[in-house]
């Protein structure tokens, strides 16, 4: 990497792969080098296949101005030679970006003036990833950065004279952005941060980077992860985890990148454009918790296999039998009342039953409750036919007689998260009242008359006319019950409505 | 001069067959790719060196259509002549 290949080394590297002996090699190689300049001269265009194409232009003369002192100059018409690399080796080459696809944009889309990355990911940063962008930053700051090239250097002012192979000539659009690969990599459509990018992509490549480095880098990079980051500026360790981009990239930034190029082809114009990352910095800190210091690769693999997996299994295991447990406590609950165990049973009402009275507490003896509850079912299901659906609401219904015990027909007025009036683990309820509703098990009154009557006014509600009539709003289920409303948030102006009277229990 | 031509010139020169040489500068070429892949610059006495630019994504507007496109990053492949050879060239 950055290291510079001699001719000799060329002619070494292709003796290996032809097996010619090297003396032989070297002189092919030279030989081959001579005839692409001779041609070029002679036939001012050569081509090799598998390499690309050697062309002479001609460029014209132009004004221009001198860059030291700024006056004008008159640069004379000359030819340059002109390589295009054939599709075969520059796709070789791009292959860590090989995913990527230009993308449009559409109106109205801009990008945000340029920011220090360090300040900018510091100041998010959560306690939980200080670490590893901790580390990050040291190997960013550390790493001596390739240059980046941006587009209009005076080479590139050649490429455009003559019309590239692949591409028109594009017109740049006049401030350079400086942007970095990493934005192509947005991986979130969302307008915070993009901290989330780099947790995202630091999560999912350095597990893949573990798997793949070599013995020393990991061991090098190891020391010094488990430490503060100041002790990433090792020159070995940029080196070597970049050493690790080349071999990896394929596999780690096409996952990562497709799925948000996918995104991006998806939403451009959505995602908002974080200062991009430049393109070589390596994004990918090998970053392990503490626990893993101190030990050699081979543990290290196995010991971050066997801890996914023991976690992933756990984890499963744990779920399946609380799912199992809570069936089976159901279905059991349900059995014994004799209904069928449903699988839309809505946990609601069975949470929301707190009985808002004396002492139904769930601590009662689970036999016990099962009687009583199947005392107060039987009951219920005598008095169904009078307390009908017109007091429980549509939608409920479907699951009342499903949830048997529990009366999730309490019409739940807007403001009313109170508990649904019988509890199923109410000892009281044994004796049930032989009213007509025993929907009233579990209440703290007893309807025992008609108190009067109100007249509806305009923006009342049930629950105020409880509050101003009864002293509470939660009284308005028994003007509710006595009304028979079907649908109690709906109340005409001008209808009378029943006021009961009720005796504390 | 194109690839065929090339070839069999080369293959004079060098006293192999065509298809030996044609062997060799597939070889050749492999080499000279997996350096550059490596981002390693090649660098050829007399001739000029090969190396690899990363250029940053950017903004291009098509002149045609005017259609704002974002173009990805890349890794573009340079070439660069020595000056012995412009010389000669000139």
């Amino acid at each position: 990497m950055n290291n510079k290949i001699l001719l000799l080394d060329l002619a070494n590297g292709t003796a290996l792969r032809s097996g010619l002996p090297k003396k032989e090699s070297e002189a092919f190689v030279r030989a081959f080098f001579e005839l692409i300049s001779q041609s070029l001269v002679k036939d001012k265009i050569v081509k090799v296949k598998g390499l690309g194409t050697f062309k002479i232009v001609e460029v014209e003369g132009r004004d221009s101005v001198n860059v030291n002192n700024g006056e004008r100059i008159h640069i004379s018409g000359h030819s340059k030679i002109t390589f295009t690399p054939d599709s075969s080796i520059r796709d070789a080459v791009n292959r860590p970006f090989a995913a990527f696809e230009s993308i449009i944009l559409n109106e109205g889309v801009t990008f945000d003036p340029v920011e220090e990355i360090d300040a900018e990911r510091t100041s998010v940063q959560t306690s939980g990833d200080a670490q590893t962008k901790e580390s990050a930053e040291s190997l960013l700051a550390n790493v001596p950065v390739p240059d980046i090239e941006e587009t209009a250097t005076e080479d590139d002012m050649q490429a455009d004279e003559e019309p590239q192979l692949d591409e028109e000539p594009l017109i740049e659009e006049g401030p350079k952005v400086i942007e970095e690969v990493h934005s192509g990599m947005v991986s979130q459509a969302e307008a915070d941060t993009d901290q989330l990018e780099e947790e995202s992509i630091t999560g999912d490549v350095s597990d893949e980077v573990v798997a793949k480095v070599a013995i020393q880098e990991e061991t090098a990079i190891e020391g010094e992860d488990k430490d503060t980051s100041s002790r990433l500026t090792s020159e070995s360790s940029p080196a070597q985890v970049r050493t690790t981009m080349p071999s990896s990239p394929a596999a780690t930034e096409p996952p990562v990148v497709s799925a948000t190029n996918s995104e991006q082809t998806d939403n451009p114009v959505a995602s908002t454009w974080h200062r991009p990352v430049n393109v070589y910095r390596p994004r990918y800190v090998v970053n392990h918790s503490s626990r893993f210091a101190d030990c050699s690769l081979e543990e290290l693999d196995r010991q971050d296999e066997l801890f996914s997996w023991k976690r992933c299994a756990l984890k499963t295991i744990l779920v399946l039998l609380l799912m199992a447990v809570s069936y089976i406590a159901g279905s059991i609950h349900l059995i014994d009342n004799g209904c069928k165990p449903e699988p839309q049973v809505t946990t609601k009402p069975s949470t929301s039953v707190v009985s808002g009275n004396k002492s139904a507490t769930k601590a009662t003896p689970k036999a016990h409750e099962v009687q009583s509850d199947s005392v107060v079912l039987s009951q219920h299901q005598e008095k169904r036919e009078d307390v009908d659906t017109q007091v429980q609401e549509p939608q409920q219904t479907s699951t009342v007689p499903s949830a048997g015990t529990t009366v999730s027909s309490t019409p739940k007025t807007p403001s009313q998260v109170e508990p649904s009036v019988a509890t199923p683990s109410d000892n009281e309820m044994v004796a049930a009242d032989a009213s007509a509703y025993p929907q009233l098990q579990g209440g703290a009154y007893d309807i025992v008359g008609v108190k009067g009557t109100h007249t509806v006014r305009v923006g009342e509600t049930v629950n105020s006319i409880a509050l101003s009539e009864l002293g509470s709003k939660e009284m308005s289920r028994y003007i509710i019950l006595l009304n028979h409303l079907s649908n109690p948030d709906v109340i005409n102006v001008g209808s009378r409505l029943k006021i009961p009277q009720l005796s504390h229990r | 001069m194109n690839n065929k031509e090339f070839v069999t010139e080369l293959a004079k020169q060098t006293d192999h067959s065509a298809k030996e040489t044609q062997t060799l500068i597939t070889a050749l070429v492999a080499e000279i790719c997996a350096q550059l892949t490596d981002e390693n610059q090649v660098s050829l006495q007399g001739f000029g060196n090969f190396e690899v630019k990363k250029k940053m994504e950017h903004v291009m507007i098509n002149p045609s259509t005017r259609q704002r496109m974002l173009v990805p990053p890349r890794i573009d492949i340079k070439f660069r002549p020595s000056t012995t050879l412009k010389e000669a060239l000139k």
